[in-house]
């Protein structure tokens, strides 16, 4: 009897064997699985790129590269921060999660989803390649603006392809994930029901479909002005090299939410867990979340004050950019409201989440000092933008990623992981990012240019102190390698629910791990009360 | 707002599921395809 059940649990759990599993993938779990550790992969790339830099930037004066070298790392740092390491992950969690949140079998379009992710090792093979290329790999910003960028040697092809491909990744697996929400909720979940972490990811789909065709159509003119004698952003030719601006930061600003609108939904989801309250204001919420994503296309001017545009223009993109304070205010006000008089604890996924919610919102104020466009002049293109957008992106997108992981990963392994492992990664991480990051203010405030690999030698102390914390932030995330890989080979065996917190999704009703094959039958969930109101 | 049980019938919403996913892919095409246009129209001002 017993050989019976282990018989009928494998049929259930059926797993294809071998290389083949992976190749011809299309289990959510598993592309969310390769998603994941083809972020963690690319953030250990990035990652040697930034400690190259602060390594150059320890002292004064050249020490390690020559200077186009230098400006091939800061390029290449942020091409594969944002979208090779960042956005992969944030699909990874989507597709590990969503289909689990929503109660679906999968994802709606598997083989397509099997595409989006297999797209990514070719676009970064040819973007990484371009490193062995006559002239190097690309140097001029990861911005592309020309006429800078037009000066590149043979990796100027290799990179908009590259971008090419990456865009079709993320768009097809924007496509799946609104497709998936739309379409394969569980009967009874209405949008009104959905987890905070899938409202997010819709809306930031939203966003990826509008704008990863803007950021296509400006590098395909830089192709054709490059090779093809067009003159889009060639003032010779009658074109204009502002014009890309213009429409570089149309997708550029959309896709700083992008990286960090899915944040929102998981800290929205793990500080109510820890609080043991529901989400103050989930209406709210929702309601800001899709305010921020609005606003996204109205201020992107305010990346480019310094080009001389009308003061009309200044105005509004000043005023416009300010606005986002308002949703961004109601969010940091409803974490909060959601932790008054709740019954807290600090297991690692809440202590990311608190970290995010002081650091991000760190961002968010510089972010509001940069908008202001006479201060603006002062800001432009020094340390102070830098240390501004590192927030945001690292104790901001990355730790609301790192809380995810805290929160699901005894779902997906069934184990539980080293607790005293997952806060010293923390503490580590939370002091020695701030080492890094906040004295670039300082730098910045007293003109440091940002992109140069020598300064002044009045610059030197805190650009010691910040590379002093780059190694200690960069070395520290060694301990989530190691507890991530512990969590997977064995521990603690993890219970169904993993948290005694209040978790109210989907996911917490399937086993831990989570099976193969989860909902092959739609929980009904009509006329079952939603715990948000 | 109104539930949405689309999933009582999987075949019917797989079936919606592609049709959703095609027209987002034709207007993801639209855009790069129109922005291009535009700056076509804008340089040859």
């Amino acid at each position: 009897m017993a050989h019976a059940d282990t018989h009928d649990h494998h049929d259930h759990d059926h797993k294809p064997a071998g290389i083949g599993r992976w190749l011809f993938a299309t289990n959510h779990k598993d592309i969310g699985t390769m998603y994941l550790l083809w972020a963690l992969f690319m953030f250990f790339l990035g990652g040697a790129m930034a400690l190259g830099i602060r390594l150059e930037l320890f002292k004064p004066g050249m020490q390690w590269f020559d200077p186009g070298f230098y400006n091939s790392l800061v390029t290449n740092h942020a091409l594969i921060m944002i979208f090779g390491a960042v956005m992969p992950a944030w699909v990874g969690l989507a597709n590990w999660m969503i289909p689990l949140q929503v109660g679906a079998p999968d994802m709606a379009l598997p083989r397509m989803n099997n595409y989006s992710f297999w797209i990514l090792p070719f676009a970064f093979t040819l973007l990484l390649s371009s490193f062995f290329t006559a002239g190097g790999a690309p140097a001029g910003g990861w911005t592309l603006y020309p006429p800078l960028s037009l000066q590149a040697g043979d990796s100027f092809p290799l990179t908009i392809f590259a971008i090419h491909m990456m865009g079709i990744s993320s768009i097809m697996g924007a496509i799946n994930v609104i497709v998936t929400i739309m379409n394969m909720r569980a009967p009874g979940m209405t949008l009104l029901k959905l987890p905070l972490f899938c409202w997010t990811w819709l809306i930031t789909a939203y966003l990826l479909i509008a704008v990863m065709p803007v950021l296509a159509g400006a590098v395909t003119m830089l192709l054709t002005d490059h090779y093809f004698g067009t003159s889009f952003f060639n003032p010779a030719g009658g074109g204009d090299p502002v014009m890309f601006q213009h429409i570089f930061w149309f997708f550029g600003h959309p896709e700083v939410y992008i990286l960090i609108l899915p944040a929102f939904g998981i800290v929205s989801e793990i500080i109510p867990a820890f609080s043991r309250k529901p989400l103050f204001g989930y209406d709210a919420m929702v309601y800001a979340t899709a305010s921020i994503a609005f606003l996204s296309f109205i201020v992107w001017a305010h990346h480019m004050f310094t080009v001389g545009m009308p003061l009309a223009g200044q105005t509004f993109f000043m005023m416009s950019t300010m606005l986002i304070a308002i949703p961004t205010g109601v969010k940091v006000f409803n974490w909060t409201a959601t932790m008054w008089k709740g019954s807290l604890s600090f297991e690692p996924p809440m202590l990311f989440a608190l970290a995010f919610l002081f650091l991000f919102t760190i961002g968010g104020f510089s972010g509001l000092m940069l908008a202001i466009a006479p201060a603006d002049f002062q800001y432009q293109d020094t340390y102070f933008v830098v240390a501004h957008f590192h927030y945001v992106l690292v104790p901001g997108a990355v730790f609301g990623i790192m809380a995810g992981v805290y929160y699901w990963l005894p779902k997906w392994t069934g184990h539980m992981y080293n607790m005293t492992l997952a806060k010293w990664h923390f503490w580590v991480s939370t002091i020695s990012v701030n080492v890094l990051f906040f004295p670039q203010h300082f730098l910045g405030l007293a003109g440091m240019p940002r992109r140069i690999p020598d300064y002044s030698t009045q610059f030197t102390d805190w650009n010691m102190v910040s590379s002093v914390g780059g190694f200690v932030f960069g070395f520290s995330q060694l301990l989530f390698v190691v507890l991530i890989w512990q969590c997977a080979r064995g521990g603690a065996k993890a219970t169904d629910k993993v948290w005694d917190g209040m978790m109210t999704g989907l996911e917490w009703t399937v086993a831990s791990p989570a099976p193969y094959h989860s909902f092959t039958e739609a929980p009904d969930l009509t006329g079952v009360a939603d715990s948000h109101h | 707002m109104s539930d949405n049980d689309a999933n009582h019938d999987p075949v019917a919403s797989r079936r919606k599921a592609r049709r959703l996913a095609l027209v987002l892919g034709l207007v993801a095409i639209a855009l790069y395809v129109g922005f291009i246009l535009m700056s076509v129209l804008q340089a040859s001002h």
